[in-house]
């Protein structure tokens, strides 16, 4: 599957400098420069970038406190927060719109909230922090000891205040799936179609989006457009995902071991 | 006080994260539902018979069941030896790193970058193509689903078995097959859930073909009774995994 993988990175790079691969066109970079000229793809670039900052910074601040009122709780209350966790992003998408769309529930029960189809990418940010809260929940769950209640009360026994146990017992243990957890959230948000066609604006577009409509509004011809703006989608999640492999084998490093076990002594 | 905070912060959380699923089997069987009212004025079954009726969305929905349930299978066999030498190996954190990078690649970018390659092998917008794409996102996950059944006290099993019997086949069928009986139930319900939703992938290697997610997100805004009854559709095969999952016991997570 690695090499499905590849092979799919090798054709959007392909398909960007060759238009008209298939029939034999010859190579060259005329596609890339209309797209780093293009205010279009440009605004999509900011406008995907801003709402993956804003949705995995929501859902870190909302995830933490849930994850920290939900460890002593039971099994069914974590049961439940885990539900939304299999449900397709496209499902959420469209019980946003149901809920905050023109004509939905809140729009009955007071006045339709400036969120679906925003142009700041509200409705986007929205899906994702439904979507992403349990996720990182359930991740920060995972990541607390059986003896974290323990090293928490012996802290307070050798009179550590509430910020000092914060610090010096919780925040260690949440370090690693908060930092893994939110560099895929935003690798997901920047790579994700479905849900910013659902509940996006017309106008900025996000950067899948932007190569899907060039090819609508400029047809065929775009399609190397398309694909060098897809390459740019691909170098950020990349970027993004060699981020979190890094950030996860550094902090789980036998020197990273080390290094926490001499302040746990 | 303090035991009441973090109660009051699930229950809230509870209901902005699950609430709002809800509302999917009202406004399926809404036949009429104007604003500003709060409860439909008719229930009835106008969403089902239009789906049942469209020209398109039985035979996407029968696409979909399709591709799903071979990607599943295939994903299933390709993981198999896959993940019996990861944890024979017990493999290095780098290698379940890269096992998963794949997970993170925009959907989109595969479908589009394969597109290129499957017009010229001829299986762009066809059945297979698309089990061949999905497959990119389902294999990980076959793989991290089943790596940890193969404990060493299975292995330890199956070392008995083939002594006393000396046939491959009955061991597979009275040993490893029991012993992996949940992990294969769980790959398979996750595998077919991930194709079940792939939206990017299917509209870059297989626009021509009607799936399911891709007929269903023009529907959202357009008409949202039908839409919620697509929505229980998706969401069916991903609710049965969980539940499938929560019965699963006694299998330790791969190490990542």
């Amino acid at each position: 599957m690695g090499g499905l993988s590849v092979a799919a990175l090798a054709g959007v790079v392909s398909a960007s400098f060759r238009p008209g691969a298939l029939i034999g066109g010859s190579y060259g970079t005329d596609a890339w420069r209309r797209l780093l000229s293009d205010q279009g793809f440009l605004d999509a670039v900011i406008f995907t970038l801003r709402a993956a900052f804003i949705a995995t910074t929501a859902s870190v601040a909302l995830s933490i406190p849930l994850a920290m009122a939900l460890r002593r709780s039971t099994p069914f209350a974590r049961g439940l927060v885990a539900l939304p966790l299999p449900v397709p992003h496209l499902v959420i998408a469209s019980v946003a719109v149901l809920w905050l769309g023109p004509g939905g529930v809140v729009d009955r029960v007071g006045d339709t909230l400036p969120i679906i189809a925003s142009p700041f990418g509200w409705g986007v940010i929205v899906v994702y922090i439904l979507k992403e809260v349990p996720f990182l929940t359930l991740l920060m769950l995972a990541a607390f000891g059986e003896d974290d209640h323990a090293r928490e009360e012996a802290a307070r026994t050798l009179g550590a205040t509430r910020l000092e146990r914060w610090r010096g017992v919780l925040l260690p243990q949440l370090a690693r799936p908060t930092l893994l957890g939110s560099l895929v959230v935003a690798a997901f948000v920047v790579g994700s179609t479905e849900v910013p066609q659902v509940v996006g604006p017309l106008s900025p577009d996000a950067l899948t989006t932007w190569s899907i409509t060039v090819v609508r509004l400029r047809g065929p011809v775009a399609r190397p457009d398309a694909a060098a703006a897809l390459v740019v989608t691909s170098i950020i999640v990349l970027a993004l995902a060699i981020a979190a492999l890094w950030s996860g084998m550094r902090l789980t490093s036998p020197r990273a071991a080390r290094d926490r076990d001499g302040d746990d002594q | 006080m303090s035991r009441l905070a973090p109660r009051a912060l699930i229950g809230t959380m509870l209901f902005v994260l699950v609430g709002p699923l809800l509302l999917l089997p009202i406004q399926a069987f809404a036949d009429e539902w104007r604003a500003p009212n709060l409860i439909p004025q008719r229930f009835g079954l106008r969403g089902i018979e239009r789906v049942l009726n469209d020209g398109l969305l039985p035979e996407a929905i029968a696409n979909s069941v399709t591709v799903a349930i071979a990607a599943a299978l295939i994903g299933v066999l390709i993981a198999w030896p896959a993940s019996r030498s990861l944890a024979q190996l017990d493999a290095p954190r780098a290698v379940w790193l890269v096992v998963i990078l794949p997970l993170l690649l925009p959907p989109l970018v595969v479908g589009e970058g394969l597109r290129v390659w499957f017009l010229r092998l001829g299986l762009a917008d066809s059945l297979a193509g698309l089990v061949l794409a999905h497959l990119v996102f389902v294999v990980p996950y076959c793989i991290l689903v089943l790596t940890p059944g193969f404990t060493p006290e299975l292995r330890d099993r199956e070392a008995a078995a083939t002594m006393l019997t000396g046939d491959t086949w009955q061991r597979i069928q009275s040993v490893t097959l029991p012993g992996m009986r949940r992990q294969v139930a769980l790959a398979l319900a996750l595998g077919f859930t991930i194709s079940w939703a792939q939206y990017g992938t299917s509209l870059g290697v297989g626009g021509g073909v009607p799936m399911l997610p891709l007929l269903f997100v023009p529907l959202v805004r357009a008409d949202p009774q039908v839409a919620a009854v697509l929505d229980l559709v998706v969401i069916a095969p991903p609710l049965i995994a969980l539940a499938i999952s929560q019965r699963r016991s006694g299998v330790d997570p791969p190490p990542l």
